[in-house]
């Protein structure tokens, strides 16, 4: 073990029997690992630590696990033997090794061994600099460059935003760079190391591999699409690092190459041109132009009733805007466009559509939540879907953040800018996770842009908005609470409507004032029309979070008494406020989903 | 990377999984060659559950389907994602591979 720092097993399940019956088998190796279960505790991780991670686990995914425990930890998927279902995909993840539960004490032994021996643990974490560098050095082995060129993809993707088909291209090409360095340039010779650095810029990434090779001439490797050169084995390397990076530059000596990326936006999805009248009444066009600002295929368009719509042929679906025209879908996306149409074709046909139709859409979104696989994806585009609170800096301090737990969460809040000078404040909360929260989620945004569009006042919002939802809801049995508040500063007051929200507040110098729930949450009772009420409030702070944020690591704390602490300390600031309940809540393996918005005009 | 090999019919399936690149390619490449000398002939490569071939991957592909039309046979390769079969678009081994869309249309055509 390295620096003689004590090696352990830890265990990434919330089943307290896989949790018990690792303990059994570690016990029988000799000497005996500690044994530590990961749920539900933030844990300093050591390289020397082995990683067993339940499969099951919802957040057992190649991206969190490489984000949550970085590179020189070997992850052990553990396969319940009872859910076969979950083979296939459990093995297709990039695992260092497998174990299956009920657990053989001999093969977690095994496993035990090869994977701490200090020659399978060399230090492949990634330095992050100031300046965003990562850089990475690593020994000269075969067997270590996969692991290395996936966690610099994960970072890359993380660093420079990159879309899917570039993220593709930079794992091919940067895979062959690295082999490459490996075999021809560092060789296997005890210390040789290979290093790579990688910035994001502007206008795209750069990625440097480095060996301490004494070079070579790119210029004298045979074509191998050659009629000669396809038939051979060999010189592949170098031909797919030119084609599918947008730059490739050796130095002089040949024993370094730069590979760049442009930073072109995924060209699988525009949206063009929605019409310009259904654009103004939702504010739709204007996010979504943001969402996408440049790029090649069109996803969406419209054209007038009786208008020859002309364009591309495939026209996939339509959607009647009433007496608006139309909207169609005239490109089937794929892969990563998969899950952003699904997402926005729910959001649009909200708005777009009668209630009953809408049922039908939203019933086929649902079935296609196979769709959504690309989480990751459909996430970034979830949170873009919400409104940055710097957009409304000049009506006063505004913070807001929405941190789904699993990929796709049914948290949301809305900001609105409201006529002399109010600011509308939403804060929601779907009662599930994943997709289909999410899909209810983006329809109750939708509704929500509609409903501020409209109606002034807060209860006529939510009665609005809950017309809007109610089938839906019902369908779905799913029901949110839902808070929204207008701050008038001419008239020095907060009118707010809650539907059974529990964390709503008021904070201002003289203390706090919990903004109770005036009607039951949205989805569960029957509810005629929703009731608003009136606080005097002049340069107060409006505070809403959601239940995530409210789970406290202290059972004698209660969020209202954290709230008040927050107070007493003089944090009303929004920024601040929204950015402590976080760090206070900062736990790894939650579960739920954590949002926060605040506002002081 | 996991591979595993069986005998359907006439034909010798081997399932790849996970990655196959430089690292294990020896190990691959090695196996089939095995089947080959004990006179296995007609290979179906499926690779429904692999998401990566490196270039010394696709090296390996090659020299196997040297190998195995010299000894007289046939490699089908099938159930390649959409980022493989633009590896092979790419280096043209389109052309020089049998490419099935799936396991079962690659073992119900030989």
């Amino acid at each position: 073990m390295k620096d003689g720092a004590p090696a352990r097993i830890l265990v990434l399940s919330s089943r307290p029997d896989i949790l018990r019956a690792v303990a059994d088998a570690a016990a029988e190796i000799d000497p005996p690992p500690e044994v530590r279960g990961l749920f539900g505790r933030p844990l300093n991780v050591l390289p020397t630590d082995l990683i067993l991670v339940d499969v099951a686990e919802p957040r057992a995914t190649m991206p969190y696990l490489h984000r949550r425990f970085g590179a020189a930890s070997a992850l052990v998927a553990l396969i319940d033997g009872a859910w076969v279902d979950r083979l296939g995909s459990a093995l297709a993840g990039d695992w260092t090794d497998y174990l299956f539960h009920p657990l053989n004490a001999a093969e977690l032994g095994f496993v035990w061994k090869k994977h701490t021996s200090p020659a399978e643990a060399p230090n492949l974490n990634l330095d992050v600099d100031e300046s965003g560098r990562i850089r990475v050095v690593f020994p000269s082995h075969v067997r270590y460059q996969r692991a290395v060129v996936e966690r610099v993809v994960v970072a890359c993707r993380h660093l420079a935003d990159l879309d899917r088909e570039t993220a593709f291209r930079l794992r091919v090409t940067l895979g062959e760079a690295v082999a490459n360095a490996i075999l021809y340039g560092s060789g296997d010779r005890p210390g040789a190391v290979v290093r790579i650095s990688a910035k994001a810029y502007t206008a795209g990434l750069r990625v440097k591999v480095s060996d301490e090779g004494s070079g070579f001439n790119p210029e004298a490797v045979p074509d191998p699409v050659s009629a000669e050169g396809i038939g051979r084995p060999r010189g592949r390397g170098l031909f797919l690092l030119r084609q599918l990076a947008d730059g490739v530059a050796f130095n002089e000596t040949g024993n370094s190459v730069t590979l760049s990326f442009r930073g072109a936006p995924d060209p699988l999805v525009r949206i063009e041109p929605l019409l310009r009248r259904f654009a103004d009444v939702t504010g739709l066009r204007f996010r979504l132009d943001r969402l996408f600002e440049d790029g090649s295929q069109v996803l969406f368009d419209s054209w007038e009733d009786g208008e020859d719509p002309g364009g591309p042929p495939e026209v996939r679906e339509t959607w009647p805007l009433g007496d608006a025209g139309r909207l169609r879908l005239v490109h089937e996306p794929v892969r990563r466009g998969d899950a952003a149409a699904a997402l926005l074709a729910g959001w649009i046909g909200a708005v777009a559509e009668g209630e009953q139709s809408q049922e039908r859409l939203l019933a086929r979104r649902l079935r296609r939540e196979r769709v959504l696989a690309e989480l990751e994806i459909a996430r970034d585009l979830q949170l873009k879907l919400l409104p940055p609170p710097e957009d409304f800096r000049d009506l006063g301090r505004i913070a807001a953040r929405c941190d789904p737990a699993l990929s796709l969460g049914g948290d949301f809040y809305y900001l609105v800018r409201l006529a002399d000078g109010c600011l509308g404040v939403m804060l929601g909360d779907v009662s599930s996770h994943g997709p289909s929260a999410a899909l209810i989620m983006a329809r109750t945004l939708s509704a929500a842009v509609l409903a501020t569009g409209v109606e002034a006042e807060p209860a006529a919002v939510l009665d609005a908005m809950h017309g809007q939802l109610r089938a839906a809801l019902d369908a779905t049995e799913m029901y949110m609470t839902l808070f929204y508040g207008v701050i008038d500063p001419e008239r020095g007051e907060l009118r707010y409507a809650n539907a059974g929200h529990p964390y709503a507040y008021l904070l201002g110098p003289d203390g706090v004032r919990r903004l109770t729930a005036l009607d039951p949450p949205v989805g569960v009772a029957a509810v005629r029309s929703f009731r608003q009420t009136r606080l005097p409030s002049g340069g107060e702070t409006l505070l809403a979070f959601t239940d995530g944020l409210a789970e406290l690591s202290d059972p004698l704390e209660t969020p209202d008494s954290r709230v008040r602490r927050r107070i007493d300390r003089g944090d009303l600031d929004p920024e601040v406020l929204v950015a402590a309940l976080f760090a206070d809540s900062d736990d790894e393996m939650r579960l739920d989903d954590r949002t926060a918005v605040a506002a002081s005009l | 990377m996991t591979f595993s090999i069986e005998t359907l019919g006439t034909n010798t399936l081997v399932a790849v999984g996970g990655q196959l690149t430089i690292n294990n390619r020896g190990e691959f490449k090695e196996r089939v060659l095995a089947r080959l000398a004990v006179g296995d002939t007609d290979f179906v490569i499926d690779f429904t559950e692999a998401d990566y071939i490196d270039s010394s991957g696709l090296g390996v592909l090659v020299s196997l389907s040297k190998h195995i039309r010299d000894a007289g046979g046939r490699l089908t390769l099938a159930g390649l994602n959409e980022d493989l079969q633009r590896l092979f678009a790419l280096t043209r081994l389109d052309s020089l591979f049998e490419i099935a869309e799936s396991r079962a249309a690659a073992l119900g055509e030989s």
